[in-house]
């Protein structure tokens, strides 16, 4: 029988998937290359499988930024579902990685524990690199595949029937990504509190995210696809392949990371490469909100509910 | 892998149909104008004529068929949308083939003997350009050759088709036809010269596709 205290754990699973799916198969919906149902099934799939096979390197992290007891693992989770439920109603993009940081500082301070700060330089650095690399990512990348396409003697249909297929392998492999990356979001506190085995907290990670994407609306992964698929469909391919790599970087690093910043990054990236203006200060306004912002709300969260923690 | 395609496969089979269709379309025309221009033939009952309409309307009835394929999702939408702006544009020209053989049909249109030829030169050099553009839209479903070669070629086309339907305009006015036979004439030779100007619109279009398509 697994404790309470994991609820808030899947609570933060489901927000995260319900969060961040639309980034990955959007575009993919957008363009009808994959169905709504195709695509969370999919979506889904390998989001776990990314958990299991590569989630584990995140949990160091998670569990090097202070002592979690599995009250503070619950408080933690909850505080940071909360504020990425919070920033979702007032239609804020939320990351869940901010969010987790934040709480576990929130939590940290409160109780005086020490704040491991070299654990926590590295985040903040993978955080700002995020939509830089993607951006990187975006421009090789295009630069690469164009090479490619151009080079072979390819129709109208067999151009439609690569980006189709681009779609569909780019999506798998953000899916894939946003698990191995992820997953320590979720679970990473409980494994930092000795509840759980690593591989199980992957597990019961991965399928909480999955019952996210699950939850989905149909209508919100097409207003996110087209706005990426708005670029072309070139241009959109390249995105979610970009998204793919930079968030599967950071896994291999072990940082979790936010794929709505990767995203930013990435469409930066075409942006530059093909002179056009994809970035305004609305956004780089919402860049640096989830870099100040999204661990300020986590920490007041944290911060209340430790104290009616201790009320209770 | 192949019953992904299988959509695709039925749309490209029916696109190829439709091209094949509307190549008869214009060799019936071809043939029809030939007897008209030359024999002063333009009986409502004749057979060629019938058949110009029928591959006409055969043509329509594919080009609804590929539309309706294309709009039950199949392709991503901006191929959607090109092939569809290019089919469209391209169905006109089979349309003008059957307005102009019902025109001289039922106008009871005498080509007299001084403009015979210059209208089977306008004839000839409009077909010419419909072929081009039928070889680039080929071209870009099928790869088969350089489509902006052929692009170029229908823009010579039409260029050299103004000069003739000006000049044979000018004959006919020159003429001692009466006023009535003289704008009969002249519409005659307007529509005719507007197929080039359909498949020079057919080349707008093919451009754009390849220009968005250009990484």
């Amino acid at each position: 029988m697994l404790p309470y205290q994991l609820l808030s754990g899947i609570y933060m699973g489901w927000a995260l998937g319900r969060n961040d799916s639309s980034n990955i198969f959007g575009p993919a919906i957008a363009s009808k290359s994959v169905k709504v149902h195709q695509a969370i099934i999919l979506c889904a799939f390998f989001v776990i499988i990314g958990s299991v096979l590569q989630g584990a390197a995140g949990f160091a992290t998670i569990g090097s930024l202070t002592n979690l007891t599995l009250t503070t693992a619950f408080i933690t989770s909850l505080a940071a579902g909360l504020t990425v439920t919070c920033m979702n109603l007032v239609k804020l993009p939320a990351s869940t990685s901010q969010a987790i940081i934040g709480a576990l500082l929130g939590v940290g301070i409160l109780k005086a524990q020490k704040i491991d700060f070299l654990s926590l330089d590295k985040v903040l650095i993978c955080w700002v690199t995020t939509p830089l690399m993607a951006a990187l990512a975006a421009y090789i990348l295009y630069k690469i595949i164009a090479l490619i396409i151009n080079a072979l003697p390819v129709n109208i249909f067999t151009q439609d029937k690569i980006i189709r297929i681009g779609f569909f392998c780019a999506g798998c492999y953000s899916a894939y990504a946003l698990g191995a990356n992820n997953v320590a979001n979720v679970t990473g506190v409980y494994v930092a509190s000795s509840l759980l085995e690593p591989w199980l907290a992957a597990l019961i990670g991965g399928v909480s995210i999955a019952l996210g994407v699950f939850s989905y609306s149909k209508k919100v992964m097409f207003t996110v696809g087209k706005r990426l698929v708005a670029l072309d469909p070139y241009s959109a391919f390249i995105t979610m392949l970009s998204i793919g790599f930079t968030v599967h970087f950071f896994a291999f690093v072990g940082v979790p990371v936010s794929i709505s910043q990767a995203v930013i990054g990435a469409v930066l990236g075409i942006g530059i490469l093909k002179g056009v203006q994809t970035i305004n200060l609305k956004i780089l306004f919402l860049v640096l909100f989830g870099w100040i912002g999204t661990p300020l709300i986590a920490i007041a969260l944290a911060f209340c509910l430790t104290y009616l923690s201790a009320i209770i | 892998m192949n019953f992904l395609w299988k959509k695709e496969k039925s749309i490209i089979a029916k696109i190829e149909q439709y091209l094949q269709e509307c190549d008869t379309c214009r060799d019936r025309f071809h043939a029809c104008m030939k007897k008209m221009i030359t024999m002063n033939n333009s009986s409502a009952e004749d057979k060629l004529i019938k058949l110009v309409h029928e591959s006409e309307s055969k043509a329509d009835d594919l080009r609804r068929e590929i539309e309706y394929e294309l709009y039950n999702k199949a392709l991503i939408p901006e191929s959607r949308e090109d092939i569809l702006n290019i089919l469209e544009t391209l169905d006109v020209i089979p349309n003008t083939f059957e307005e102009i053989c019902f025109e001289m049909c039922l106008e009871k249109i005498q080509i007299s003997a001084p403009f015979k030829q210059g209208f089977l030169t306008l004839v000839e050099k409009n077909l010419h350009a419909f072929a081009l553009i039928r070889e680039a839209i080929a071209g870009l479903f099928y790869k088969k050759m350089d489509v902006m070669d052929r692009i170029h070629s229908v823009d010579q086309y039409e260029s050299e088709v103004d000069k003739i339907e000006r000049d044979l305009i000018g004959q006919v006015f020159a003429s001692d036809l009466s006023k009535a036979d003289k704008i009969l004439l002249r519409q005659i030779i307007k529509n005719i010269a507007q197929i080039s100007d359909l498949a020079q619109a057919v080349g707008d279009k093919l451009t754009i596709a390849i220009v968005k398509r250009r990484i």
